[in-house]
């Protein structure tokens, strides 16, 4: 995670920048994904305590990932930037904890805002 | 398009704040009209990028579960409709009130969720692969860089004034 406050080596003597393409221009599909087989593993983990964990990107500004914490968990602001940190400093956090469809759902929520989250059994 | 402006850092070049609070659920919105404008041109670039699920998008469309390929493909499946719905309409809410002078708290909410798909996508653009590589970048030429400082600033901003509402 980043701070917002990055500058630049910028031409100051500058006035204008042209700017005649499309900022994103590219349209390249992903490559899909093909399952073959089912897995057998997935068979009786639902009951297993579940652990979301958020990982440390190098976009994701530090006070857009509290910010996130406080609004989808109703943590502190104190206890969102502790996690915060974790990320920042260790590379990932546990963020919450339950079964897997409540996992499953925190996950989903965090992806809506952008954070690289995953869920593992809790250990 | 000619956006007729040096962007610099925003805090570098001091600018004022955009984004002010200004009462219970009421913030004032000040930006300028070229603001306004590559936020709008912004909003309907990633937006056709996410419908494609196209290139710098990959952070947008994060796994759920890193060592299980069977569990994995089950949530994407089931998620990324309603992923790409969701990061969407985010940004039609953006672009619906991006002329506005004032912004509701939800509606500060939703510009702080289509400015993080904004900067996710550029900054993927920008190969910005480790911590501390944005500031490696030499932006010097490189309008979409600009941008991208732009965008932090102004999230940054955003989640400012809605930390009240939080607390």
């Amino acid at each position: 995670m980043i701070s917002a406050h990055t500058t630049t080596s910028e031409d100051p003597t500058s006035t204008s920048t042209k700017f005649n393409e499309s900022i994103l221009c590219s349209n390249d599909d992903l490559s899909s994904t093909v399952v073959s087989s089912v897995d057998t593993q997935n068979i009786g983990l639902t009951d297993q305590p579940w652990a979301v964990v958020v990982w440390n990107d190098p976009i994701n500004l530090m006070s857009y990932v509290t910010y996130v914490f406080q609004k989808l968990f109703g943590y502190s602001k104190e206890k969102a930037t502790k996690l915060m940190l974790d990320v920042h400093n260790k590379g990932r956090a546990v963020v919450s904890q339950g079964t897997r469809e409540r996992a499953e759902m925190d996950v989903y929520r965090l992806h809506v805002h952008g954070l690289w989250a995953t869920l593992e059994k809790s250990s | 398009m000619d956006y007729g402006l040096l962007w610099r850092s925003p805090v570098e070049m001091k600018l004022d704040p955009r984004i002010i609070p200004n009462g219970p659920d009421s913030f004032e919105i000040h930006l300028s009209d070229v603001e306004r404008k590559i936020l709008f041109d912004l909003t309907d670039q990633v937006k056709q990028l996410i419908e494609e699920k196209g290139t710098f998008t990959e952070r947008l469309f994060p796994p759920a579960y890193l060592d299980n390929f069977a569990m994995q493909h089950e949530y994407e499946q089931l998620i990324v409709d309603d992923l790409i719905a969701s990061h969407q309409q985010a940004l039609l809410n953006l672009k619906a009130t991006i002329g506005a002078s004032r912004l509701s708290n939800s509606q500060v909410h939703s510009w702080l969720e289509a400015l993080n798909c904004m900067r996710l996508i550029i900054g993927t653009k920008l190969g910005i692969e480790n911590e501390g590589s944005s500031s490696e970048v030499n932006y010097s030429d490189t309008t979409i860089g600009s941008i991208y400082l732009y965008l932090s600033w102004l999230q940054e901003q955003a989640v400012e004034a809605v930390q009240s509402s939080l607390d």
